[in-house]
């Protein structure tokens, strides 16, 4: 790749250049092990703080000089913290301070075992550094941001675990336990139909068939579209969203599923490749159509 | 010869040279993208910028699929277009400074199902926008978004049932219309 093109537009070229000059003035940041999160839940602090006022963005709060009371900050980090873990939520008594100074915590009753969060949001310019078991951070913030910052903790002991270091400016930090709701684990029949490393046609179907059967038993059909395509698949409302990610798909059929997807994937490819078809970002069906190929003619099972 | 990667770790020590590189690399993808959510390409050149302003201001956390950041901003494109009023405040004085896009290229058929995508939930809208709209397969998707196969499967799964329930029942609507 060039650094330039003869043929790009004036717009382009402009872009290239500012883009190039952000690099140049503001090179690597501090904060490595973070993780940013969206801003969709934080639309639920103004619904709930600013019932009179729904017309604020998220920016537009942050920006302003309204601050929400701490209950409601420390609501809403416990919520930031178990939105970004799947179906978890906030377990045991957390440990939140809003205000500068020294931050000498502990962290309550909670699960004997499990994932914890560290949750720092900068509400103006502050900084904040912390230390919680192993797990040290440091924040620095020039303005208030949209979203709280982040730090997952891995699966530990962390009931009364101790929240020591040093808040500055309006910075607001919580930690917390959180309790995962469990996966079910595979199935002795998904284990066998994985158990060889290759996955059958047959198996793939009879590992639907049974998925299918574990959501009817919720009273839910959950018929492929279209049966006859190489991956199957099928929506589920937000009802039964839960017992599908939880308990039926991955009892019976998260395995057999990823290993069926990973053969076909190499499975179409060789077959377009032996009739010197190029390659396509296509479903999979949809590239044995174009090249006027089927997965019988390919022998894909 | 350098990937994004490689590019990607120069740009974050300095080299505005290689954040270029990159941008050069991955704009056409992205554009394209844009314009198939927008239907309209100056809103579609607005996509583009905002999406790599906010690949730098994310930098740290983007995503690479194979040394290829293109899966991932093709997500992050999909999200600025969403609301793109909102996502072009930030940068506003940036964008000023641009010279207007060149009307050389006409868009093609506006996006028709944009309105029904952009109400599914932002994780499945997601996986839609990088799978069904970008063409980007399952495990691709499941990389740059950060989540196992399974769950882009079970994302794209919902979005499908979503889209075509959302889908129906408009034209439902039509149809009474017309009695």
């Amino acid at each position: 790749m060039s650094d330039t093109t003869e043929q790009e537009s004036a717009r382009d070229a402009a872009l290239a250049g500012t883009l190039s000059a952000m690099a140049e003035t503001a090179p690597v940041r501090r904060r490595r092990r973070w993780r940013w999160r969206g801003i969709v839940a934080i639309l639920g602090v103004f619904a709930l703080a600013g019932a009179g006022t729904g017309a604020l963005t998220a920016g537009a709060l942050v920006r302003s000089a309204w601050t929400p009371p701490d209950s409601l900050l420390q609501e809403q980090l416990a919520n930031f913290a178990a939105g970004s873990t799947g179906y978890a939520k906030p377990a045991g008594t957390a440990a939140f301070r809003h205000a500068p100074g020294r931050i000498d915590l502990h962290l309550g009753d909670g699960p004997a075992s499990g994932p914890a969060a560290i949750e720092v949001w900068c509400l103006g310019a502050g900084s904040a550094t912390w230390k919680l078991g192993d797990t040290t951070g440091t924040a620095h913030c020039s303005r208030a941001e949209e979203t709280p910052r982040s730090q997952n903790l891995a699966v530990g002991t962390w009931a009364h675990a101790h929240l020591t270091g040093t808040l500055d400016g309006d910075v607001a930090i919580w930690a917390g336990q959180l309790r995962v709701a469990p996966q079910a684990a595979p199935s002795g029949a998904q284990q066998n139909a994985v158990a060889d490393g290759v996955v059958t046609r047959d198996e793939y179907l009879q590992a639907w068939a049974r998925m299918a059967g574990c959501m009817d038993a919720d009273g839910y059909d959950y018929s492929p579209s279209e049966p006859d395509r190489i991956l199957l698949s099928t929506g589920v409302d937000g009802a039964h969203a839960q017992k599908f990610d939880l308990e039926c798909y991955p009892r019976e059929f998260q395995d057999v599923d990823t290993l069926w997807q990973s053969q076909m994937d190499v499975a179409v490819a060789a077959c377009l490749a032996a009739h010197g078809v190029a390659g396509t970002d296509e479903d999979l069906d949809s590239r044995l159509l174009q090249a006027h190929l089927t997965p019988e003619s390919c022998h894909l099972w | 010869m350098s990937t994004d990667a490689s590019d990607w770790a120069e740009a974050l020590a300095g080299d505005g040279r290689a954040f270029a590189r990159v941008f050069r690399r991955d704009r056409d993808r992205v554009r394209r993208h844009a314009i198939a959510l927008t239907g309209s390409l100056a809103d579609a050149e607005d996509v583009v910028a905002v999406t790599f302003f906010e690949a730098w201001r994310h930098r740290d956390r983007v995503r690479f699929v194979g040394g290829s950041l293109e899966a991932w901003l093709v997500a992050t494109a999909t999200n600025v277009a969403r609301n793109l009023a909102r996502s072009s405040r930030r940068y506003a004085e940036l964008l000023a400074r641009l010279p207007e896009p060149e009307p050389v290229v006409q868009p093609g058929e506006p996006g028709a199902a944009l309105p029904a995508i952009q109400r599914l939930p932002a994780p499945e809208r997601e996986v839609v926008a990088l799978c069904l709209i970008a063409g980007f397969g399952e495990r691709e998707a499941a990389a740059a978004l950060g989540i196992p196969p399974g769950t882009v499967k079970s994302r794209l799964s919902r979005a499908r049932r979503r889209l075509q329930e959302t889908l129906r029942a408009e034209g439902l609507r039509e149809e009474t219309g017309h009695v």
